[in-house]
This record gives C-alpha cells, sequence and structure tokens, in this order.
C-alpha cells in the first residue's frame, strides 16, 4: 500500500510545472494568432482609408479636368495612396484604377506582415481594399 | 500528503509571475491595437468633417488653419469622447506630371497648371502600457493616425 503510494507520489511530482508549461505554449500560439489577426485587421483598415483618400482625388480630378484620361487618373489615384505611405510598386504595394464592370473604383493591395501564421502558410498575405469613385468625396470619407 | 501540496504550491509560485507577464503583456498590447483601430476611425470622421468644408482649409491664412484645427479638435474630442486627443494640420503643394504622378509635396504654393492642394491630418492620443517595462521595449508613447488628403 506504502509503496503504491511512493510510485503515485512519484509519478506525479512535476505534473503542475509541465501543465503551466503545456498551457503556456497553447496560450502563446493563441497569442501569436490573434497578434497575426489584429495587425491584418490594422493593415486593412489603413489600406481602406488609403483607398477612400485615393478615391477622392480621382474624383477632384474629374471635376477639374473631366477630360482626363484613365491613365491620368490613375497616376492622380498613385499619388495620392503615396503621400499615405502606399507608393505603388514599392514594398508589394499595388495601386490600380479599375474600371471594369462599369463601375470605376480604386483598388488598394499589400502584402501584410505575418510573424506566427507562416508555420502553417508560405505565402504572403495579400490585404486588398476598395474604393468606388461615384459618391462625393464628403460622403465617402466617412465610409 | 502536505509534502506533495507544497510543492504543487512551489510550481505554481514559479509558473504564476511568467504567466502574469504573458497576460498583462496581451492585454496592453489588445489595448494599443484597439486604440489605433479607434484612432483610424476618429481620421474618418476627421476627413469627413474636412471634406466637407474643403475650401475653407483650401484657402485659410496659416493662423486661421490653426484656428481651425483647433476648434476641429474640440469638435471631434466631443464627439468622440477622448478628452486628451490633439490635431494637427499642416497644407502642401504639388503639381502633377503629365501622367498625373507628382514628385514631392511643397509647403510653398508654387503656380502651377492643375495644382494640387493637400491636407496632413495628424491625430494623437497618449497611451502608456500597464506593464512599466514594456516601456523600455518600444512600447509607443502614443497612438496616432497620419494622412494625407486631397482639397482641390
Amino acid at each position: 500500500m506504502k509503496q503504491k503510494k511512493t510510485q503515485r507520489r512519484r509519478r506525479e511530482r512535476g505534473s503542475a510545472l509541465l501543465l503551466t508549461l503545456l498551457l503556456t505554449l497553447v496560450g502563446a500560439a493563441l497569442l501569436g494568432l490573434s497578434v497575426d489577426a489584429v495587425s491584418l485587421l490594422w493593415v486593412r483598415s489603413h489600406a481602406q482609408t488609403t483607398a477612400n483618400l485615393a478615391a477622392a482625388s480621382v474624383e477632384l480630378e474629374q471635376k477639374r479636368n473631366p477630360t482626363a484620361s484613365s491613365v491620368f487618373l490613375a497616376g492622380t489615384a498613385r499619388a495620392s495612396a503615396a503621400w499615405n505611405g502606399y507608393r505603388h510598386g514599392q514594398d508589394s504595394v499595388a495601386v490600380y484604377l479599375d474600371q471594369s464592370g462599369g463601375r470605376a473604383s480604386i483598388l488598394v493591395e499589400r502584402e501584410a506582415d505575418i510573424f506566427f501564421l507562416r508555420l502553417f502558410r508560405t505565402q504572403p498575405v495579400v490585404v486588398r481594399a476598395r474604393a468606388a469613385i461615384a459618391a462625393e468625396p464628403a460622403a465617402r470619407a466617412g465610409v | 500528503m502536505s509534502r506533495r501540496r507544497g510543492a504543487a504550491l512551489l510550481e505554481f509560485a514559479m509558473a504564476l509571475p511568467f504567466a502574469l507577464i504573458l497576460f498583462v503583456g496581451i492585454g496592453d498590447f489588445s489595448v494599443y491595437f484597439w486604440r489605433q483601430t479607434e484612432m483610424e476611425e476618429i481620421a474618418r470622421g476627421l476627413h469627413q468633417a474636412i471634406f466637407a468644408s474643403a475650401d475653407s482649409y483650401a484657402s485659410a491664412a496659416g493662423s486661421q488653419l490653426e484656428t481651425l484645427a483647433h476648434s476641429l479638435e474640440t469638435d471631434v474630442r466631443r464627439r468622440t469622447g477622448t478628452p486628451d486627443l490633439t490635431v494637427q494640420l499642416s497644407r502642401h503643394y504639388a503639381c502633377p506630371q503629365a501622367e498625373g504622378a507628382e514628385n514631392e509635396l511643397s509647403a510653398v504654393s508654387r503656380p502651377c497648371a492643375g495644382e494640387r492642394i493637400y491636407l496632413r491630418v495628424r491625430a494623437e492620443k497618449p497611451a502608456a502600457p500597464m506593464l512599466t517595462p514594456l516601456r523600455r521595449l518600444g512600447y509607443p508613447t502614443a497612438a496616432f493616425s497620419r494622412h494625407v488628403l486631397r482639397l482641390r
């Protein structure tokens, strides 16, 4: 009886430490995933504001110069996006004027930095934001 | 039995500081990310207010622009319930190139065909971590948003 008790005590020794270590690892993994998720949301939110401001700039340009070519308008959008930290062709950023489907819009893309998701995903995560060029700038800015 | 209980308590006491640091750290970074997202929302509200009277911001003299920034700040503080928010505005000019691109933003107007006027808007709110050592590890002292929007 006494021998059994001693054996059990030996088995249980260090179990709290092991359990804590395991829980800490699980906690750290969850933390890593949340950091990545929040960071992606953050980049997405910033990209959306950039797309909104670029679309507003294109609207102003269209009002001032109704005959402006789409190349000129795309350049206008890229200039606006560049001042907001999204320079087309740099740091995997792309800013397009999309006129497909009869509705013009600005598309902003950027590869987002991920940290822990790399363990599960080898491809980079591309964040996209789109803003339509239709509403008045004042109406769109709050979207 | 009591020795076993003591060992478990000791192991718990050893692990507790690490667990606490981890959880308070998670809390601190969550609060920071939340503040940054909140700043982005505030920035969109600011842009809306600026677009609504873009001409005033485009034509205001230097001191008038400061007055406009102050009244914008007061308005956004009241609307969003953020009394420690600060708003800074500065106006910039650019001349478009052949394909709509721009080389640089200038603080002074250099009249050219189709000159564009931009407003740099910076909104800031102090942020302090609960875990004091995080300050030394580069925890930001403020949550902020910084955007450039076209007025004309």
